[in-house]
């Protein structure tokens, strides 16, 4: 995969960088800033960009609106926003209309080398993988409990683990399942969200929707 | 220590504490009239009678300074009876003339139980407010009395000048009783009747300009409440800060400088095996590799509390999701309910922001709760901020002064800072109601 990654300090960048290029990955360009990302995006036409939350200038939130820009601008364009901390709301405001090609993880999840190159698989391949602290800070808002009331807590969790970009069989594994039953819940979950089969959409996509908007 | 300020008087937005501009005097729409004069002729009725019982009182206490019970209790006595007439006062004031006169500040003792009911008599004492409002009651009363005694000598005098001309005009000469012929005396009693009833009605309009004078708050006692108010917010910002130091240093030093001490040693310890041990090396690498990942989890969490950038770009409501899922993810299940029509005051959202993560800090640590609500709405209406922190843990948590006890302390100074109010709820049984009121403006 070819990936370009945005992250300002050098030390990470490099950490990074060589656990992609360790992974059989090619980084093809790593910048300080976002200044430059949206040129480097249309010349290289990377399949990922990675990005950091808090780069210069400013250093509050120049990745999530350098990556805003470069998902309406490039809409087929996957984006990995890594950050030392996850807000609900920055995720909301970047899922808002589409949640396929991103992911939002904290940095530490990159220390779990093995799980953080899946994330990036995920998000390369156009999947969703959202940080389990982004699902949890959401589901502490009253308000968005209430649309979701129906739901039994197996379902939650089911559906936790799809916001989280998880597949069938990888839901089924995490919560000792058979493939099977694991679907039946999603099934369940599609009905009670209201989500018709007939759907042109992706039904996975706009329950994870949803459950972020609700 | 300065006294706490009147809250009232810094956070009711109504009418009656917004005094009036020393430099505008308002209008006394009611100054002359039945009203006023009613007022007046009661006050010296009643005045004629209550005029010497506070006084009285003031004069036995002070007579028996040697018997220093018998001043304190005659002391006190007289406090009470002139903080009721001080009400007293402005309540009718209000009423009869209905000038809008603003309630000066009073000072509040911020001490509690008997130390405050001590505090609070010498703070009445010395304040100007108290000793302007007790030279108003007695000026009022006097003039009233005069006035009224005035007026009344007058009618009696219209009645019996014209009475007393005619009987001494039909009486024997030889009595030597002499008075002005009759007519003369009509003209009198007439002259008198019409400066009675002109006293009656235009007199009130004095009475009016005597409540202006003295209950209204001074420029010098506005200037002095406002520097009061300024001295404590000023300390609360010095104390929080400080204490917040310590609270960082403090949670730096017991979460991750052990995590990474402990990381150094594990990897030290692996590095010893890698050529004679590989399997333990392993482990011992994998441990490390945890207590790197905690180590990253308490580091967040430390800095966490401090000031999150997403309160500065997004703002409260969005930088609260965090807080209360940490809570949640400590093992206190925790709702998050928001009514924030519009951003606030950058100082305003970062005290919200700093009671909340504080007071369930708190809570993971010290209540033992199951369950825990926040909850954070805007008054528009009073332009206040209302944020309660709940929990039904064990309770019993109250303000102390000992550090290590609870962060308490640091929240009531942060708040004050802020000019907020801020209260704690607990009793022994649980459940603990945190709350902070925030002005925001």
């Amino acid at each position: 995969m070819r990936i370009v990654i945005a992250e300002d300090s050098a030390l990470l960048r490099a950490g990074i960088e060589r656990i992609l290029i360790d992974a059989g990955h090619e980084v093809v360009a790593g910048v300080p800033d976002a200044t430059n990302l949206l040129r480097l995006v249309s010349e290289h036409r990377p399949d990922l960009a990675i990005l950091d939350v808090r780069m210069p200038p400013t250093f509050t939130d120049e990745g999530i609106r350098a990556a805003a820009l470069l998902r309406s601008q490039n809409p087929e364009s996957p984006v990995l926003v890594l950050s030392h901390y996850v807000e609900e709301r920055y995720a909301s405001e970047l899922i808002a209309s589409d949640t396929r090609g991103f992911g939002y993880l904290l940095k530490d999840r990159v220390a779990d080398v093995p799980a953080f190159l899946d994330a990036v698989q995920v998000v390369g391949a156009g999947g969703t993988v959202l940080d389990p602290e982004v699902v949890s800070q959401i589901l502490v808002r009253s308000h968005r409990r209430n649309t979701l009331d129906a739901l039994t807590p197996r379902e939650h969790e089911v559906l936790q683990l799809m916001a989280e970009g998880k597949t069938n069989s990888a839901i089924a594994v995490a919560l000792h399942m058979s493939v099977g039953s694991a679907e039946k819940h999603i099934a369940s979950i599609f009905t009670k969200l209201n989500l018709a089969p007939d759907e042109t959409e992706n039904r996975r996509v706009l329950a994870v929707l949803r459950y972020l908007e609700s | 220590m300065a006294a706490v300020t009147d809250i009232d008087a810094v956070t009711d937005p109504g009418p009656a504490v917004a005094p009036e501009p020393a430099d505008v005097p308002p209008p006394h729409p009611r100054a002359i009239g039945l009203v006023p004069s009613a007022s007046m002729i009661t006050g010296g009725a009643v005045g004629a009678v209550w005029f010497w019982i506070p006084l009285a009182i003031l004069v036995i206490g002070i007579s028996s300074i040697p018997s220093i019970i018998g001043f304190l209790l005659a002391g006190v006595v007289f406090i009470y009876l002139m903080r009721g007439v001080d009400h007293v006062e402005r309540v009718r004031s209000e009423a009869v003339f209905g000038m809008g006169i603003g309630i000066p500040p009073r000072r509040l003792s911020p001490h509690t139980g008997f130390q405050r009911w001590a505090h609070q008599l010498w703070l009445d004492i010395s304040s100007v407010r108290f000793w302007k409002s007790v030279a108003h009651h007695y000026l009022r009363l006097t003039y009233d009395v005069f006035v009224t005694g005035l007026a009344l000598a007058l009618l009696v005098f219209a009645f019996l000048a014209p009475a007393a001309a005619i009987a001494i005009g039909h009486s024997d000469a030889d009595a030597g009783l002499s008075f002005v012929p009759t007519p003369v005396a009509w003209l009198l009693a007439a002259v008198a009747l019409a400066a009675a009833v002109a006293l009656l009605v235009f007199a009130p309009s004095l009475d009016a300009t005597i409540d202006r004078w003295l209950l209204s708050p001074s420029p010098t006692a506005e200037l002095q409440f406002q520097v009061s108010a300024l001295a404590d917010a000023r300390q609360g910002a010095v104390t929080s800060a400080q204490t917040e130091r310590h609270r960082i240093e403090r949670d730096l030093h017991d979460s991750v400088q052990p995590r990474l001490v402990s990381l150094a040693m594990t990897i030290g310890l692996a590095q010893t095996k890698l050529d004679t041990d590989l399997p333990t090396a392993k482990t011992l690498i994998a441990e490390a590799h945890d207590d790197a990942k905690s180590a990253l989890v308490e580091l967040r969490n430390v800095v966490r509390g401090i000031a999150p950038t997403i309160l500065s770009d997004r703002g409260l409501d969005a930088a609260l999701s965090s807080v209360v899922q940490r809570a949640t993810n400590s093992g206190v299940p925790t709702t998050l309910s928001v009514h924030l029509p519009h951003r606030l005051p950058d100082e305003v959202e970062a005290c919200a922001y700093f009671v909340v993560a504080e007071a369930l800090t708190n809570i993971t640590r010290h209540a033992g709760a199951s369950n825990a609500a926040v909850t954070v709405r805007l008054d528009e209406a009073a332009n206040q901020l209302h944020v309660t922190v709940f929990d039904d843990g064990r309770g019993g948590a109250w303000i102390t002064d000992d550090e290590n006890a609870t962060g308490l302390r640091g929240l009531d100074e942060r708040v004050r800072a802020a000019r907020g109010t801020f209260t704690v709820t607990s009793p022994v049984t649980g459940p603990t109601v945190i709350s902070a009121v925030l002005p925001c403006g």
